[in-house]
């Protein structure tokens, strides 16, 4: 990433926060002002909704040059069937350079362009170089995890893009899932990133694009080594079948079961203590996430009770602890406890509020009760109740 | 931890545009001394909410024989008004503008009692059957009731499900739409046409909040339902008759594209270009069938699209 890139970068980071003190009502517009002046952004941004559509037609339109060469070079014919790898690549390599350009000259940044341009730069090249190879060398799927790794490692690096950055660690752990000590590097690797994903999360010398990368990384990491110590994984050999999908029997030591099922228990409840006391929320939100993951494989080993009970008192649980956490915080001196609050601090509320209604609609509308076509007089019947599981007709 | 933020605020304290308390709590907010789990709070709420519906459905389903209806209706009931007890308890007086949120859990716990209660009332109905031929209304009153109480307790989680019953009610739902689309939907048109029906009623009510300031905060919700519907079940026509339904696509899109850019609202604008591109883009290929001419149509167009819509930002300018 150039260091103009990286100043924009740091300053954007200021403007967004003097945001969310205006928004929040904690400083005046004419302080915002003030601070905008003193940071001031050189990038060409879009706001999200014409964010979104520039990224669509941006693919859009590369996809579709693709698709208007490729005939025009007769690929599809068997003979020139070795044209699409070499074609590919050179797609991939134009939309290097295109956003190169973008980033860089014409100082683009949250545009959707320069993102959609990376994110089908390194789609073609990984395509392109992964369908090279693996004619010669018929690595199964272990030639594309290795070229997308390092591709997205380093396109992550350079234009500092989180999502290619969490590809790269996806790719990666699918690269040591085939080797032949898969479950152990997915133990080994995440506990030795840790630490320094960590201090990259944190660092002032990074800049906030890359510290967004080192934290997808960890996010990856950590799911990662959850799933090897997993005993549902470790039951299922779900880290071996990536070698061989039909690879169901390979044999792990007895000894590493009843570790696994320690693992299973206490590993969400290490990494809520672990987040807990470094003050890292996104973490916080994971290991709610493995906790429930766990609770349900807890169930499915050991019918401690019905599957009813298990749910209800788990989700009763989770309502009286947010009830108790937010009555305990809310107590304290300045409404805080511990450095921790549960007063919205300067968050995007309307954001916010914008993702709990689609979840809240995706996961919890009835079913759509059903008409006889063409006849508008209601019959009864049909219809469901429900949502988030429990939908269901009686 | 931000530490260019963090930085930052030293630098303005130092310069004078933050105070001292000002810049103390931002310091210590960027510094992570100081950090908000409020989004993790509801996080956990939903994920409760959740729970607690799934294991409501298997409980209901299980254990009809052995505790029977009664046993189970009044444990529905009785755990809905434990939940409303909690939500009177701590709602705020009722006012037509937005109210200040009562408590972090309190959408939740109120979402959670709109269910039971709707899960009591349908259960209630399919066992003791009090509805009898009015029973078709049932997603209509369920609907009315989430309503009442999203306008009461001012909550757009709820407003948003009452919609959501509503469309159901009507017997749309999105996966239905999207079938329609490839044509594996029997009485495609009339569930298309109750759709639209819907949308346009959505927008209408939407538009009515905001004129008679009436929790007007709750149009946006109405609004994009309804446009979304609208557009939705023009697209699912598309399968069926290109033609006519990527004219009316295109018209459609163009005119709540042109609405938006000047009521500036950015993602209703967001919509009606798709809308409108997808429906002249329908109509081009319809009367073109031939995939070279498709992947021309879509370079062509998609590469013009872009400077416009640089060029029109640069215009209208939403908030980045």
């Amino acid at each position: 990433m150039s260091p103009e890139v990286a100043a924009a970068d740091r300053k954007r980071q200021v403007q967004v926060a003097a945001r969310g003190w205006h928004d929040a009502g904690a400083i005046t517009e004419a302080t915002r002002t003030q601070i905008e002046e003193r940071f001031p952004d050189d990038r060409a941004r879009l706001g999200p909704a014409f964010r979104t559509l520039a990224f669509l037609f941006t693919c859009v339109a590369v996809h579709s040059m693709f698709g208007v060469v490729m005939p025009a070079l007769n690929c599809s014919h068997s003979l020139a069937e070795d044209l699409v790898a070499p074609l590919a690549i050179a797609f991939g390599v134009a939309l290097v350079a295109a956003t190169e350009m973008f980033v860089g000259p014409m100082r683009r940044a949250d545009s959707g362009v320069e993102a959609a341009s990376a994110w089908l730069a390194v789609s073609f090249l990984c395509g392109g170089l992964a369908w090279m190879a693996e004619k010669p060398f018929d690595s199964g799927f272990t030639g594309l995890f290795l070229i997308a790794a390092v591709v997205c490692a380093v396109a992550a690096y350079r234009w500092g893009f989180a999502f290619l950055a969490l590809f790269a660690a996806l790719a990666g752990f699918g690269l040591l899932a085939r080797t032949p000590a898969g479950r152990l590097l997915w133990i080994a690797v995440p506990l030795l990133l840790a630490v320094p994903l960590l201090k990259g999360v944190d660092s002032a010398r990074l800049s906030p694009s890359h510290r967004q990368c080192c934290q997808a990384v960890l996010l990856v990491s950590v799911v990662a080594l959850y799933v090897a110590v997993h005993l549902g994984s470790f039951d299922h050999r779900f880290i071996e079948t990536i070698v061989d999908w039909d690879e169901h029997s390979t044999s792990l030591p007895a000894w590493m079961r009843p570790l696994s099922i320690l693992a299973t228990a206490l590993f969400p409840i290490a990494l809520l203590a672990l987040a807990v006391f470094s003050r890292r929320v996104t973490m916080m939100k994971v290991a709610i996430l493995l906790g429930v993951a766990s609770l349900v494989t807890l169930r499915f080993y050991v019918s401690v009770a019905p599957l009813w009970v298990v749910l209800l008192a788990a989700g009763t649980a989770a309502l009286l602890v947010v009830l108790g956490v937010r009555r305990a915080l809310a107590s304290g001196v300045d409404r805080e406890r511990g450095g921790f609050t549960a007063l919205p601090l300067f968050e995007d509320r309307e954001k916010r509020e914008a993702l709990e209604m689609m979840s809240a609609v995706a996961s919890l509308s009835p079913g759509a009760r059903t008409l006889p076509a063409g006849d508008d007089k209601l019959t009864p019947g049909g219809g469901r109740y429900g949502g988030g599981g429990a939908s269901d007709t009686y | 931890m931000n530490p260019d933020v963090a930085d930052a605020v030293v630098t303005l304290e130092r310069q004078g545009v933050l105070s001292p308390e000002q810049a103390r709590l931002f310091g210590r907010v960027a510094r992570r001394e100081l950090v908000s789990v409020h989004g993790e709070l509801r996080f956990l709420a939903y994920t409760g909410v959740l729970l607690v519906m799934g294991g409501v459905g298997l409980l209901v389903k299980e254990n009809l024989e052995r505790l029977g209806p009664v046993t189970i209706a009044s444990a529905l009931a009785l755990a809905a008004a434990v939940c409303f007890l909690w939500v009177v308890r701590h709602a705020a007086p009722f006012t037509r503008a937005a109210a200040a949120p009562a408590h972090l859990a309190f959408d939740y716990v109120l979402l959670l009692g709109a269910l039971l209660a709707a899960a009591d009332l349908a259960y209630v109905e399919v066992q003791f059957t009090p509805l009898g031929a009015a029973w078709v209304w049932h997603l209509l009153l369920v609907s009315a009731f989430y309503t009442i109480l999203a306008f009461r307790y001012d909550s757009r989680v709820v407003f948003s499900l009452a919609l959501s019953t509503f469309a159901a009610w009507r017997g749309v739902a999105a996966g239905q739409l999207g079938a329609s689309l490839w044509g594996s939907l029997e009485g495609a048109g009339f569930i298309r046409a109750n759709a639209a029906a819907c949308g346009v009623l959505f927008v209408g009510l939407g538009l009515w909040l905001k004129k008679a300031d009436w929790k007007a905060h709750f149009e946006p919700v109405a609004a994009h339902a309804g446009w979304l519907l609208v557009l939705a079940a023009l697209v699912s026509g598309l399968g069926d008759q290109a033609q006519g339904y990527g004219f009316a696509l295109f018209l459609v899109g163009a005119g709540l594209a042109a609405y938006a850019l000047w009521a500036r609202r950015f993602w209703l604008l967001a919509m009606g270009v798709l809308g409108a591109y997808v429906g002249v883009s329908a109509l081009v290929l319809s009367t073109f069938d031939s995939a070279d001419v498709a992947m021309w149509w879509f370079m062509i167009t998609a590469l013009m699209l872009l400077p416009a819509l640089f060029l029109l930002h640069r215009l209208v300018k939403e908030r980045a």
